[in-house]
């Protein structure tokens, strides 16, 4: 649906997107992800045909929006970081004014604007002055705009960012529920927990450049080359500082040759509390195939070799530990 | 966020689209609701109705009380300060409206919504340009019944009336556009604000005064010439006050009842659609073109050709029949009592050139591309595999070719009026040489030609700071030289890197080498002073000569290394550390 190729673009002599190429399928929920500068905002302002790059084609539903601007901003709904609004006009005026702009029938729009307003949960706000809304409001009232003539690109520029705790909750339910309407949405953030739990794929930027894309599993797969396990020990009590039941199973994975990068996790200060008898231990899986038949080997070989196993489970990687992992490496 | 609701379904998009858009305006329906609201129709209203009602009665019951007038002079008498009060609602009220409601949209973003709209850029300016002013217009409204009685009880002719509102409006959007174009370039509505005020004077009150000096066609940029035609005439038999305005204000050489242009003599509300008509085409060029791309130049170089070419017509359309005309140029010599017909022609070709150059300086400043412009269209074109020279209309390309048709164009206009006064023999019996008159033409050149290479070579910042030092100096060290020292010579020598100075004093050199002043005017001057007179001239233009070769050396050498840099690295040239840091605000990339 959408698809970019070799995009630049330029700020004078600062460069903010550098060659960047992006393929994003039909319904995918494709999280934008890099610190601040890393030019996510201009890589979808050159989408949202609101900038033109330096050089590179941007197709959004096979057009080319170099060729027909009009027709894909048909297709595009764009809300952009820290969005404003018309602060003297009502929700309702706002939403009118929007669906003039987008030609739709006047018969239909009342009907629309009341569907897009109980979707963002503001239609008691609906006679409510723009200006008088708070922070959340004010953006769920414009993703309701975004959302007014139902566009199959979904274009959000950090669409939690300035938010309190429960507003990015409620912006973040919008966003899951959007995901679920098969909507094609490129959602940029630097938050990653906004992302994480409803993103299908994600690609992340640094200085301009689009150093990893693809899915989460794939990109951890391209990162470690193996998948990572934890294993949960009990220990005696009274050892708070070492643990001979680690180091003994750390020294039977060390035996199994699928096994790699054994080590004992060090306990965080609320384990210690809640758990003062488990001792983790993390460890990889080599094999390229049947990966999960190679663990369960590892689990029987623990429990023949005495180890005491009380939890054993895949470490759920996040987006924080893929960027961290990129974010240690040089962009050349 | 109602979770429960997950279907979507929008309303069946508009068949009547674009019309709809234009007559059904939903930019001017949202303007309706924020602009008119109950509070402010109330609250406005009632402080125009007041005003406006304690003007009309002033005059109107006042004169009729007292007898000084009938109850038809009245009313006639009410029309002036009626037309005023429009012109302060519409005009400078709108004109802030618009400027300020488009910088504020700018400045908060909403306007990339209305960008992304289908709506076509020309139905969405036509929303802004009767939008934002609304308010105003519905002022503007509550006046009119003022207006209809005092030209139902004065007997006033409608048609008349109609004829001066027609061009009246005409104005009016002339000024909102400008307010627009504004909008559009500057995103900060209190300096849009005041750059809008500063254009309305300079455009409207400033440039008018020109046609004092020739240059017509400025002072039908405003409503005066229709109001004289029209109106005044009618008015000034009801007051003594507004005769004697009409005789020191309109009595000038434009003060006939048709205008000369060329060899046509056209009626002034003509000659006012046509000059307005101009700018506000002009305006709507830069408005579209800004709609599409915010980064994109004002004009475009064809634009601007054709925009100095109009301009040059004009220009030289207004001089010609002065030159021409025996009895015009006798009009225009009454302002000028003491001086010959040869100073009133070097008078008019002086002003004509420097205006011209003025325009010059313009179109070159918004048609030529900063050097970062100038790289990404190089790396636009390498990527595409084009030739590596970018397409001359490219905003991106070099505005070398543009300057040079443009000076040849001013040239051409002024060969032309050159050569007209020397056929007509109006002013002239003998005729300074050819070579004599190319002097200052060739100073303007060299001038333009410098000018286009600082702003192309160097950004924004560094071409306003340049300027500023070598143009404005040297005239201030000059002034201070002749208060304090009365050092003529020093100070004049010391002022002409300012190309005004130079300019004025190449020119007092033909005047006297010419041998046309017969001591009249330059008597006044100390002896040396006009003995250094010729150096004056050939300094200034050596020295533009050697500017104007040295900046475009610099800037032909930084263009061949650019194009060399990008082919071998696709990267863009190393800025200058005073070019990387003084750049225009470049928006926060990510």
């Amino acid at each position: 649906m959408i698809e970019t190729r070799d995009i630049r673009v330029d700020y004078d002599d600062v460069t903010a997107v550098r060659d960047l190429t992006l393929s994003i399928g039909t319904g995918e929920v494709f999280g934008l992800i890099g610190p601040n500068g890393a030019g996510k905002s201009s890589t979808i302002r050159v989408m949202a045909t609101l900038q033109r790059p330096t050089y590179g084609d941007v197709k959004i539903g096979g057009i080319d929006i170099a060729t027909d601007p009009a027709a894909v901003r048909r297709m595009l709904g764009y809300m952009p970081d820290m969005p404003p609004v018309y602060e003297d006009i009502t929700c309702t005026e706002f939403l009118e004014l929007f669906a003039g702009c987008y030609f739709m029938n006047r018969k239909d729009r009342r009907r629309r604007i009341d569907e897009c307003l109980d979707q963002v949960d503001l239609t008691g706000k609906s006679k409510a002055l723009a200006g008088t809304l708070s922070r959340g409001m004010r953006q769920r009232l414009v993703l309701a705009k975004t959302l007014l003539h139902d566009p199959d690109v979904l274009l959000l520029d950090e669409p939690a960012s300035g938010l309190d705790p429960i507003a990015r909750i409620d912006m973040r339910n919008s966003l899951v529920a959007l995901s679920h309407l098969g909507k094609t949405v490129l959602v940029s953030s630097h938050i990653l927990t906004e992302l994480s739990e409803f993103c299908t794929s994600i690609g992340i930027m640094e200085k301009g450049v689009l150093v990893e894309s693809g899915s989460i599993s794939d990109i951890v797969q391209r990162l470690n080359g193996h998948r990572r396990f934890v294993v949960e020990i009990i220990k005696k009590p009274e050892d708070s500082n070492t643990s001979p039941e680690a180091d003994h199973c750390v020294g039977v994975l060390e035996t199994i040759a699928t096994v790699a990068g054994a080590a004992t996790q060090q306990p965080s200060a609320t384990a210690r509390v809640l758990a003062p008898n488990t001792v983790r231990v993390e460890f990889g899986i080599t094999a390229l195939e049947d990966v999960d038949e190679a663990a369960a080997a590892v689990l029987q070989k623990l429990v023949t070799h005495g180890v005491c196993v009380s939890g054993f489970y895949e470490k759920k990687v996040g987006v924080e530990d893929i960027l961290l992992q990129v974010g240690a490496r040089e962009v050349s | 966020m109602n979770q429960t609701h997950t279907t979507i379904s929008p309303g069946s998009p508009d068949t009547s689209g674009h019309l709809w858009s234009i007559l059904f305006n939903p930019i001017i329906v949202k303007c309706v609701h924020s602009r008119l609201r109950l509070k402010h129709i109330l609250s406005w209203g009632l402080i125009t109705l007041t005003i406006t009602a304690f003007v009309c009665l002033m005059v109107y019951l006042t004169t009729t009380e007292r007898e000084l007038m009938t109850p038809p002079e009245a009313a006639r008498a009410m029309l002036l300060p009626l037309i005023i009060i429009q012109g302060i609602i519409l005009m400078l009220l709108g004109t802030g409206s618009v400027a300020s409601g488009l910088a504020v949209e700018r400045d908060t973003g909403v306007i990339a919504y209305q960008r992304m709209t289908p709506m076509s850029p020309l139905a969405k300016m036509i929303g802004y340009l009767f939008g934002l002013p609304i308010r105003e217009y519905f002022l503007f409204l509550l006046t009119v019944p003022f207006v209809a009685f005092a030209v139902i009880v004065s007997k006033f002719e409608v048609s008349k009336l109609l004829h001066f509102y027609a061009v009246f409006f005409s104005s009016v959007w002339v000024y909102h556009m400008t307010g627009m174009v504004v909008g559009m370039a500057w995103s900060k509505p209190r300096r849009a604000a005041m750059i809008t005020q500063g254009f309305v004077v300079l455009l409207y009150l400033v440039l008018p005064q020109l046609s004092a000096i020739g240059l017509t066609f400025f002072e039908f940029l405003t409503v005066r010439p229709t109001f004289k035609a029209m109106l005044l005439d009618e008015l000034k038999d009801v007051s003594e006050s507004l005769r004697q305005v009409a005789e020191q204000r309109f009595a000038s050489a434009i003060g006939t009842d048709e205008i000369g242009f060329f060899n046509w003599m056209l009626h002034p509300t003509t000659y006012t659609l046509i000059v307005q008509g101009f700018l506000l085409c002009t305006m709507i060029v830069v408005v579209l073109r800004k709609w599409k791309n915010d980064h994109a130049h004002p004009f475009s170089k064809l634009y601007g050709l054709f925009f100095h070419g109009i301009v040059t017509t004009l220009l030289v359309g207004s001089v010609w029949p002065i030159l021409s005309n025996e009895s015009l140029l006798r009009l225009f010599s009454k302002q000028f009592p003491d001086q010959q017909p040869a100073f009133i022609l070097f008078l008019l070709l002086m002003t004509m050139l420097t205006v011209s150059g003025v325009f010059l300086i313009l179109v070159v400043h918004v048609t030529t591309p900063s050097r970062f412009t100038m790289a990404e269209g190089i790396r636009l074109n390498m990527k595409q595999g084009h030739s590596r020279w970018v397409t001359l209309t490219s905003d991106a390309s070099s505005s070398l070719l543009l300057t040079c048709c443009i000076t040849a164009i001013t040239a051409v206009g002024a060969w032309i009026l050159i050569e007209h006064a020397r056929q007509t023999g109006v002013f002239l019996t003998i005729f300074p040489p050819t070579w004599v008159l190319l002097q200052p033409l060739l100073f303007g050149v060299l001038v333009v030609f410098f000018v286009q290479g600082i702003r192309e070579r160097f950004s924004t910042r560094m071409c306003y700071v340049i300027l500023f030092i070598l143009w404005m100096v040297p005239a201030f060290t000059a002034m201070v030289l002749y208060s304090a020292k009365n050092a003529w010579v020093g100070g004049t020598y010391t002022a002409l890197p300012n190309p005004f100075a130079a300019l004025l004093f190449t020119w007092f050199w033909v005047y006297e080498h010419a041998g046309l002043d017969g001591d009249q005017f330059l008597k006044g001057l100390p002896t040396d002073f006009r003995h250094h007179l010729p150096m004056f001239a050939a300094t200034s233009i050596g020295l533009y000569a050697v500017l104007a070769a040295v900046i475009q050396a610099e800037r032909l050498r930084w263009h061949l290394t650019m194009l060399k840099r990008e082919r071998l690295h696709g990267r863009p040239t190393a800025g200058t550390p005073e070019d990387t840091a003084q750049e225009k605000a470049a928006p926060q990339a990510g």
